[in-house]
Formats: structure tokens, sequence, C-alpha cells
């Protein structure tokens, strides 16, 4: 017999030997037990909280909206004020404003035509996509129709669900749950132009002096919501 | 189930690694929940303990002993410098790439620099640091296999030498080079490769140095000093390789959701990846014959110094568990502290984890080279320097806890000043106690099964300087691998 040999089993037949061996058993009890629970509870626990996953991020969405009716004289401009406060939003986010400018011709006139209204939104400090090529922050009329402007605010939000990459689910909800966007003033300044119609010089038919401008400030609202697809 | 094999995106392991941009988590209700703890002063002070105990140890290593103390003693020197080489590493991670700095208030610290735990940490895996970041990060691997590789033969041989060979120690020296360069290559060229080296080192510490432990504590002439003696060392030997898990005694019985999250290595989910847990669960096992063993010591001698270590060690892993499951809402990782993690957990594992790392383990090891005459402080030069050493080691160790209190409860330069010079005089004033303490006692480990051995007692000098230039060799092999493997990985 080896040396080693010698030694190791004179030292597993002492009393501290036989403790040692005693609590051998009693760890490899815990070690099967261990195993077990690893593989059975272990490993979808690992799974969730130490994996990457895909997710389907999907978007509910919802509108708030309120509207202001001026009239605006010719040659006159007037600035519609909307403040967008973080406290009315709840845990949702803000993905875009709609702004729409509606009028009608109100003369009376017989044979007035649409006076010419242009809007526009005045950049603001307000976080939101400004630059974006679908963000519409000007536009005008002359044929009564509305003038529908959009700012896009919501940085990727396209309204449709999108897959992202994370652990766990709000690591891929994180990034859509930013309530900073969105919240601020924003101002739409308007301005009309009259067009008087060929029997306003005429007696008894008044002259076109102003217009009743609503615009109806909507604010598109979401609420992400996230489903693991692997 | 299916794993992504891209290493960016796999194994991030903690989910908060996606909210790195932030400086400061903030709960749903805009609370804020955490800045980052900088311990970065803890691994200068850690590291430069670990180095001068380690320098100390070779030039003071007791040379008119047995090969066996010789070799233990140069053992125990290269553990200390490999991991005071690896904590001096850290301080110069640059933030957000390899093991990522505390001071970066992002990602996680790496306690150890196990290859496990920088798996686990999503670290070195991120495809964007750059070459400098790749050499310090492969020093730092492949010092952690240094200290594997000589923490696994050092239980073979010390306190009981279980391989009396005349080619013992050139053996070792051989295998120990092997090794490294092994896993030097491995490293270079198959980085995802989940490595094991916890099970290297951690079940011989506790299974071989757990053994001679109880044989000795109940050995039925336990009264005699030297089973004393060879008791305390395999002792000191399991606290300091095992216990940084000591601290997690209570979760790892309860197979806890942290600990079963804990110290995963690799991609998939076989038995690679569960094989950490195992080496986990062995540090459980020299707890468990530790608590034994001083228990019954100190019912029947009263307590020693290393049953009052081994209470502490006991208390604070029973509220560590409380700590982990009450303090935090995620699963925290034993291996590294989360940045993202709210600042009591990130204290709480700094002052064990940490604490044991680059505080206790210097301290544990000085006592087992000066306590235990695996050094020489005989002559007025080697007494001298040993003083120094010591003297260093402590004030150092103190200036750590206080580094840590500091960072924790700031208290104002002038305070600190003056509780540091107050330690400082004590440990002057104690200087003498401290040193007779440690090296006055002529506490000699013999072989006390020499009556079973079949092999004469030899010398084993030449044998014993080969091994040293050997250690220098791997150190050598580790710096010119990291360098190698810096171009490798960034190419």
């Amino acid at each position: 017999m080896s040396e080693a040999m010698a030694i190791v089993k004179e030292m597993l037949s002492n009393r501290g030997g036989k403790i040692f061996s005693g609590l051998t058993a009693a760890f490899a009890v815990f070690i099967l037990l261990h195993a077990s629970f690893f593989w059975s509870y272990g490993v979808n626990l690992v799974d969730e909280e130490s994996f990457v996953h895909t997710w389907e991020i999907s978007f509910a969405e919802s509108v708030v909206s309120s509207s202001e009716t001026t009239l605006i004289g010719d040659e006159e401009t007037y600035d519609y004020a909307y403040t967008s406060e973080r406290s009315t939003l709840d845990q949702r986010m803000v993905a875009a404003f709609r702004i729409t400018v509606s009028y009608t011709e109100s003369s009376g006139g017989a044979g007035n035509p649409c006076d010419s209204v242009t809007a526009s939104i005045k950049p603001s400090e307000m976080p939101a996509q400004w630059t974006n090529d679908s963000t519409q922050i000007s536009g005008n009329s002359d044929d009564c129709s509305d003038i529908v402007l959009t700012l896009l605010v919501y940085p990727e939000y396209i309204g449709q669900p999108v897959n992202e990459q994370g652990v766990k689910e709000d690591d891929v909800l994180e990034k859509w749950k930013i309530q900073d966007y969105g919240i601020g003033n924003l101002v739409c300044q308007v301005s009309v132009d009259t067009t008087d119609g060929p029997t306003s010089s005429l007696p008894l038919t008044g002259s076109d002096e102003g217009e009743e401008v609503t615009v109806t400030w909507e604010r598109i609202e979401f609420i992400p919501s996230a489903s693991r697809i692997d | 189930m299916t794993r992504r094999h891209d290493a960016e995106k796999i194994f991030n392991s903690k989910r908060r690694a996606l909210t790195a941009q932030y400086q400061e988590v903030v709960d749903e209700g805009g609370h804020q929940l955490s800045t980052s703890l900088d311990v970065t002063g803890l691994y200068a002070i850690g590291g430069l303990l670990l180095v001068i105990l380690g320098i100390s140890g070779i030039f003071l290593r007791k040379k008119d002993t047995s090969w066996t103390v010789q070799l233990a003693a140069l053992m125990v020197a290269w553990i200390l410098i490999s991991k005071g080489l690896q904590a001096l590493i850290r301080l110069l991670y640059v933030p957000g790439s390899f093991g990522n700095v505390p001071t970066g208030s992002m990602g996680q610290e790496v306690m150890d620099g196990s290859w496990g735990s920088i798996h686990s940490s999503g670290a070195l895996l991120s495809g964007s640091t750059g070459y400098f970041t790749e050499v310090l990060g492969s020093l730092n691997i492949l010092l952690n296999f240094f200290f594997i590789f000589l923490s696994a033969f050092l239980a073979l041989v010390f306190p009981i030498n279980f391989v009396n060979k005349e080619r013992t120690v050139s053996m070792f020296g051989v295998i120990i080079f092997a090794s490294l360069l092994i896993s030097a290559i491995t490293f270079a060229f198959l980085p995802d490769l989940p490595l094991i080296e916890g099970l290297v080192n951690d079940p011989p510490a506790a299974a071989i140095w757990g053994l001679i432990y109880l044989y000795s504590v109940f050995n039925e002439n336990s009264e005699e000093a030297h089973w004393k003696n060879i008791a305390d060392v395999c002792a000191l030997l399991m606290i300091a390789i095992l216990g940084s898990y000591f601290f997690y005694w209570l979760g790892i019985l309860l197979i806890s959701d942290y600990f079963l999250s804990s110290g995963l290595s690799g991609t998939e989910m076989n038995i690679m990846f569960y094989a950490p847990q195992i080496s986990m669960a062995f540090s459980l096992f020299g707890f468990a014959i530790l608590v034994v063993g001083e228990s019954y010591r100190s019912w029947k001698d009263g307590p020693r110094l290393v049953s009052y270590i081994v209470g502490m060690y006991f208390v604070v892993g029973a509220l560590s568990h409380a700590v982990i499951t009450l303090a935090s809402d995620d699963l925290v990782n034993l291996q590294s502290v989360d940045m993202q993690e709210n600042l009591f957990i990130q204290n709480w594992q700094s002052f064990t984890s940490l604490f044991h790392f680059y505080i206790g383990r210097p301290l544990l090891f000085m006592i087992l080279l000066f306590r235990f005459n695996l050094v020489d402080t005989g002559t007025a030069e080697q007494s001298n320097l040993s003083r120094i050493t010591i003297m260093l080691v402590v004030v150092t160790a103190a200036t750590g806890i206080m580094e840590m209190v500091q960072e924790i409860m700031p208290i104002p330069q002038v305070f600190s000043a003056i509780i540091l010079g107050i330690a400082l005089a004590f440990a002057i004033g104690w200087e003498e106690k401290i040193f007779d303490w440690l090296a006055k006692e002529d506490i000699e480990i013999t072989d006390p099964f020499a009556d079973l051995r079949t092999q004469e007692p030899f010398q084993n000098d030449m044998a014993i300087q080969r091994f040293q230039r050997t250690m220098v060799g791997c150190l050598v092999l580790i710096i010119f691998s990291s360098i190698l493997i810096g171009f490798v990985r960034v190419g």
C-alpha cells in the first residue's frame, strides 16, 4: 500500500475520520438534492434571470383631446397654447401629437370663397422628434379643409408591434417606459388671410373680416406590453 | 431551451446591464435607489498587501526545514503574489470594459476574476474592448489560474505530504507551467469554452484539509501542541481559499435562488454550466467541517483564534442571507457586485467578499507564514524584514478597513486621519506583542505520520530552487501569453 493510502486509511479510521465520512455522506445527499433542485427549478430561474430572450412589444394606444376655438381677424395671427403634463399621463407614454386646425367660411356673403389659413407649431423645448421626416409642423389651407399637423414624440415608436431582445420583461419594456418625452408646452400659431368674394363690394353685403378657427389637440398615448416569443 | 450563441448577447446575466446608460437607478416612483460604490482604493491596498507579503515570503523562506515546508512557503508566497497582482491589475481597467470598474457606476464588479464570474458578468465577451484591456483581462484570468493550480497542489503537500517522492517538486512545477500554457491557449482560441477552474482547487481544499483538520481535532492525542497547530493551519488555509463563500453558507445550504443563479458559466444549460455550483457547494462542505471542529474545540478547550474567525463567518453568513433576501428584488450574484444593485447590497458585498479577498486573506496568510514558521525570522536581518512586513501588513490592513468605512459612511478626512492615527499608535505600541505572537513562538509543522512513511526522509534543495525558477517562468509565461492573447482577441 502506498504511503498516501496508508495515511488516508489511518485518518479515516480515527474519530475525526468517521465524522469526516459522516459529513461527506451528508454533503453527497446535499449535492444530489441540489442537483435535482437545480435541474428542475433552477434552470428555469436561470433562464428567466440570466439569458437573453426575444420579446414582442405591443402597444395599446389611447387619445386624449382638447380643443379651442377663436375668432381670428384678417391678417392676424393667434397662438393656441397647449400644455402636456406628466401628472396626466398615469402609466402611459406620449407617442405623438396630432393637431387639427379646422375652420369654415363664416362671412355669410354669397359666393365668398374660403379664407386662407396657415398653421405651424413653434419648436419648443419639449422632448420630441422635431426633425423626424414624418413630423409635420406646418401647413395651410384655402379650401376650408382641415390642416392636420403631426409631431412625433417617442423615438422609434411606429405604433406596430416590435421585437426586442432582453433578459426580463422589465428590461425590454424599460426603453418604452420613458415618460420624459412629450412633456412641456406647445404653441400652434394660426394666421388668417381672408378672401372677399365677388359680391363683397356690393351694397348690403358684408365683407370678410375674420374667421373662427378651431384647433384640436390630440395627444396620442400608449402603454407597452411584452410577451416572450422564444 | 434554445440559447443564443452570439457572445455579445449571451449571458449578460444581470438584467440591469441594459440600464447601464443611467448613472443612477430610479424606480417607477422616481425614487433614487442607488449610486455606485468606489472600491478601487481597496484593490490598491489589498494588492499591495498581498504582493508585499508574497515577496517577503520568498525572501524569508525557511531553508533549514523539510522540503515540504519549504515548498509550502513558496507556494503560499506565489499564491499571494498572483492574487496581489490580480488586485493591482484591476486598478487599470477601463470603465465599462472588462470587469467594469466601479467608478464607472455601471455594470458589475467581478470580485475575484474567476473565468466563471467573468463569463457571468458578460465582461470580456462584450466585443468592444481594446488591446490593452484584453491584455489586462488575460493577465487577470491567467493569474487566477496560477492561484488555482498552486492552491490545489498545496493541499497535496501541506501540512500532510501525500506525495512524498523526490520528483514531486519538479513535477508540481512542470504541471503548473503546462497547465498555465494550456489555459492560455484555451483562453486565446476558445474563449467561450466554459472552464470550471473552481473545481480544481475547491474540492481538494475542502476535502483534504477538511479530513486532516478533523483528524487533528478529534485525535486522541489532540492535547498535543502539534495536532492543534496542524488543525489551525488547515483551518486557516480553508478559510483563506474557500472563505469568500463562507459568507453565504446559509444561502447555499438553503439552496436559495441567488445561489442557484450564481457562478454559472457558459452559454448552454449543460453539466459544464452547472459545475461551478458544485465548487461553491464544496465551500459549504469545508465550512461545515470547520463549524463542527471549532464547536468541539471550543467546548473542550475553549475558543481559539480560529474559532472566533469561524464564528465571525458563521454570523455574517447568516446575516448575509437575510440581507440579500430582504434588501434586493433581483438575484444577487455571489461572484460579483452589481453596480446597478442598491447601495446597501453593494456595501454588504464589499464588506464581506471584498473584505475577505483583500484584507482577510492577506492577514490569514500572514498568520500562516509567520506564526507557523514557514518563514525564518531568526537572524537580525530577517527579523527586521519580518517586523517591517508584519507592521506594513497590519497598518495597511487597518487603512483598508478605514477605506471601506470611509466609502460607506463618509467621515470627514480629519476624523478618519485621527482614527487611522489611533490605529497606528496601537499597532506601533503593540508591535512587539504582535511580532512576538506571530514570530517568537517556535511552532514547527512536523510530519505526524513519519512512522507510516516507507521512504527515507530526503532533502530536495535543488528541486526547491528549480521550483522557484519555474514559478518565475510561470509569471513570465502569464505576461507574454497575455500580450499575445491581446493580439489574438483584438485581431
